[in-house]
């Protein structure tokens, strides 16, 4: 991580926590709100190595299970390997061009929300794989618009 | 350590989800509070005029006063997020004196129950959860098995009363109530009405679909039942919701929900009637009534 913007990134990445649960728990705005807290580890994952991105992924996913005990455990493993799997995508996805990476938000979340679904799956709690494709599609879709509208945010007042 | 993580961290988040939840109370829609209020006091008057009646009879009868239960009121919110279908976060928790796997129910009807505990807030499931079960009967007690979310016929979220015996029907129509087998969930609480005939498992069961009577969207504001005020646990909450069960409370309920194929429960029959064998009349030992004479003993002649 460059050092030069290394505290505003993490002020960054830690607003988009806070601002998450703010939204999604605290006004209970539930899925209204989209998903920023994948948002927020896919961004840092770009800027840091797949251990720790995985270690971040699995503290978010810690917090996120404390919130919504019904994925305690599996959005923490989920959300480790979402900032692994991240963290080595710079390897073959090297670029930062808006459809780079609204495809790499897109694909994170929704590779996060298929995760979820299969752990809670073999817990014998998944439901219907219809009940996970539609919203998670959408769901995907929100997190890559407002992943990209973050990341412009950011770039504009880092500039 | 979920709730280790909420009472910390996530405390302020919490603290506002309370407070949001507190004002989305406050700022309900108030033509349906009020619709709710005037059921609600609808309710209460014609059940004061029954418990007075029932305690009237049960004292002259000599029976207890009728079993209650205490509860605790509370808001709900829905989680949102993957896997978090038929979850709602409860405004009360253990310091309101919930305990663990307590009922939530409404007005209407069953809701669901307490899943994880916490302090100040609860988690909870509701009948659409895919873990969600409850021990179910028709009022008339001929009909029991076990009710479980599915996809209804037009892909709504019903309950499914499932394995019913082939040669048991039920009404369309036919109100379900909780049966207490398994003692999670007290015994006579509304749960939904049959609307139709399911798949067949296997052509020796058969499978009913139930119209729960509580909406998803209905379970804003729910009772969390507590313990019994009097009495025994397995009270029988029927009378709460003005129904008559017309089946008596079986004693042993655990064999049906291991096997609930036993969907009309046979009436054991009596034993044989056999006449109690009479004692022989004993014909009193003769005693000599001359002992002091010796040789053979002399008796008087009747």
């Amino acid at each position: 991580m460059a050092d030069g913007t290394r505290w505003r990134f993490a002020l960054f990445i830690a607003g988009l926590v806070v601002l998450h649960f703010v939204l999604r728990v605290g006004l209970g705005l539930g899925v209204l709100a989209p998903d920023l807290l994948v948002i927020a580890l896919l961004l840092a994952s770009r800027r840091l190595r797949p251990g720790w991105a995985a270690g971040l992924g699995f503290v978010l996913g810690l917090l996120e299970g404390s919130a919504n005990p019904t994925v305690f455990g599996a959005a923490g493993l989920s959300l480790s390997v979402v900032g692994y799997l991240g963290s080595r995508s710079r390897e073959w996805l090297a670029g930062d061009d808006p459809v780079t990476m609204v495809a790499y938000f897109f694909a994170g979340t929704l590779l996060y929300e298929a995760l979820v679904y299969v752990l809670l799956a073999m817990m014998g709690a998944g439901g219907s794989p219809m009940a996970l494709l539609i919203p998670a599609f959408f769901a995907s879709l929100y997190a890559a618009a407002v992943g990209l509208g973050a990341s412009a945010l950011y770039r504009t007042a880092v500039a | 350590m979920g709730h280790a993580v909420r009472s910390t961290v996530l405390y302020p988040v919490m603290a506002m989800e309370r407070s949001a939840s507190d004002r989305a109370g406050r700022y309900a829609d108030a033509a349906r509070l009020r619709a709710e209020r005037d059921s609600l006091a609808s309710f209460l008057v014609g059940q004061s005029n029954l418990a007075a009646e029932n305690r009237e009879l049960r004292s002259l009868l000599g029976f207890r006063p009728r079993l209650s239960y205490s509860f605790v009121p509370a808001e709900t919110d829905r989680l949102a997020g993957p896997g978090s279908d038929g979850t709602l976060r409860l405004s009360a928790g253990t310091r309101d004196g919930i305990h663990s796997d307590a009922v939530l129910v409404t007005a209407e009807g069953l809701v669901g129950k307490v899943w994880k505990l916490g302090a100040e807030s609860s988690i909870a499931i509701d009948w659409t959860h895919d873990r969600f079960a409850v021990a179910v009967m028709t009022v008339e007690g001929e009909t029991y098995g076990i009710a479980k979310p599915v996809e209804g016929p037009h892909g709504e979220r019903v309950l499914a009363l499932t394995p019913v015996a082939f040669h048991t029907v039920p009404d369309s129509g036919s109100l379900v109530v909780t049966s207490g087998d398994g003692a999670l969930f007290p015994r006579g609480i509304p749960v939904g009405r049959v609307i139709g005939q399911g798949k067949e498992p296997g052509g020796w069961q058969r499978t009913y679909f139930i119209r729960p009577l509580v909406a998803p969207s209905q379970m804003s504001h729910v009772l969390v039942l507590g313990d019994p005020q009097q009495g025994r646990s397995d009270a029988d909450l029927a009378a709460a919701w003005g129904v008559r069960l017309t089946q008596a409370q079986v004693a042993d309920t655990s064999a049906r929900a291991v096997a609930p194929d036993a969907a009309t429960p046979m009436a054991r029959p009596a034993p044989r009637q056999v006449a109690p064998e009479r004692p022989r009349p004993r014909r009193p030992a003769r005693r000599d009534p001359t002992p002091e004479l010796p040789g053979k003993p002399v008796y008087p002649t009747p």
